[in-house]
């Protein structure tokens, strides 16, 4: 009987276990939809300010902006690493946090190098690394709000004008689409150049965005106060704008990976579940037998 | 005059107002400027200040902007900003 009741014991708790799985399975795809509802929401803007650019590259104006140049000498360099708060998600903070190690070792050589991470995961997987960071964030969770962001890029670009940095990498996992996920390295300082400044002579093959160009082609803007000036204040904007989208797509990228993690974890439960339960079924089978087997020798030998 | 312009104010995280309106007036760096239907494009900085949108009920709407741009495309007043609320 002992073995059956231990089988039964470990059958239970597994049940348990695989509730909680798909309860927080369940969560995860709420929090997702969110999460993704305000990626969504947030896009509009980075939209309106690609067109914008493409605009200003319309009207002739030379896209020229110190953030946009790349600095001969790299003497500082910062590195962002994104990683969620929690853990229970799968490979996704491994993913990151491994990439980021080879970004840090990549980066050995530069004299200056700035470390920052945002999530418990990723601080607590560098400080069993045992390298040094610079800066923690923990307020980032699956909906990063606009003003925590803005503070930080607001740093970085104070930073790189004032020539105490002349590189950020942003080490986080980046969202395809709701089945592909991959972590990725992304120079965010120099910007390189600006989106929307190629469509104004690079053809498009998709008609709509076709259709939109002719529109806009047609119109000559209006500049207050000067093309020039608002370009002065677009890259700054479409810098934050980025690294917001970030933080955006770590945060969806988040609740996916911990959605598939549990989905998974839910049915290996119950395969686990039904495994254990055929292995009872038996054992307490031939525990019976056993039992009859005796009972039958037993009133056999009374017999005789 | 029927409302003939559309006002759209998209800040970083969402789309906050989308509404008809017959005049809209909006605050640059240097002041105010008023858009009626027909307005030829403009792209303008914004600056802090009240963004007033006005129905042809008559009704005001009062809005609170600070920094971002305005851009004026056939009768569609975009705003883009970073910090918006009523007021």
């Amino acid at each position: 009987m002992a073995k059956a009741r231990a089988l039964d014991k470990r059958r239970k708790s597994i049940r348990n276990i695989r509730k909680i799985t798909r309860t927080m399975e369940l969560i995860a795809t709420a929090r997702f939809k969110k999460a993704m509802d305000r990626a969504n929401a947030a896009s509009a803007y980075t939209q309106r300010i690609t067109q914008l650019v493409g605009d200003l590259a319309r009207s002739g104006l030379e896209l020229r902006h110190p953030l946009l140049e790349p600095r001969e000498h790299t003497n500082s360099c910062g590195i962002l690493l994104l990683t969620a708060n929690r853990g229970l998600c799968g490979g996704y903070n491994g993913n990151v946090t491994r990439l980021a190690l080879e970004k840090i070792t990549e980066t050995a050589s530069v004299p200056q190098r700035r470390l920052e991470v945002s999530g418990k995961r990723g601080i607590t997987a560098l400080k069993f690394r045992k390298i040094p960071v610079d800066a923690m964030y923990t307020e980032f969770d699956d909906q990063p709000k606009y003003e925590a962001v803005e503070a930080i890029a607001n740093r970085y670009l104070d930073a790189y004008i004032a020539g105490e940095l002349d590189r950020l990498d942003v080490v986080y996992t980046k969202f395809l689409s709701v089945s592909r996920q991959v972590a990725v390295v992304e120079t965010l300082l120099p910007l390189g150049s600006l989106e929307g400044a190629d469509t104004a002579t690079s053809s498009t093959s998709n008609k709509q965005s076709q259709d939109a160009q002719k529109n806009q082609s047609s119109t000559d803007y209006e500049f207050l106060p000067s093309a020039h000036s608002i370009l002065e204040e677009v890259v700054p904007i479409s810098f934050k704008v980025k690294l917001f989208k970030c933080f955006l797509d770590a945060a969806v990228s988040e609740q996916i990976a911990r959605m598939v993690a549990m989905k998974s974890a839910t049915e290996n439960a119950g395969d686990l579940i039904k495994q254990l339960s055929m292995q009872y079924n038996r054992s307490r089978q031939s525990q019976i037998t056993g039992e009859i087997m005796e009972i039958i020798g037993g009133v056999e030998a009374l017999e005789k | 005059m029927a409302d003939s312009l559309t006002c759209i104010v998209v800040t970083p995280e969402q789309t906050a107002l989308e509404q008809k309106a017959e005049f809209v007036s909006v605050p640059l760096y240097d002041g105010e400027l008023g858009i009626l239907n027909g307005r030829a494009p403009l792209i303008g900085r914004l600056g802090k200040g009240t963004l007033r949108v006005r129905q042809s009920n008559g009704t005001t709407n009062r809005y609170q902007v600070d920094g971002g741009f305005v851009q004026v495309q056939g009768n569609v007043v975009s705003l883009i900003t970073e910090s918006f609320s009523a007021s």
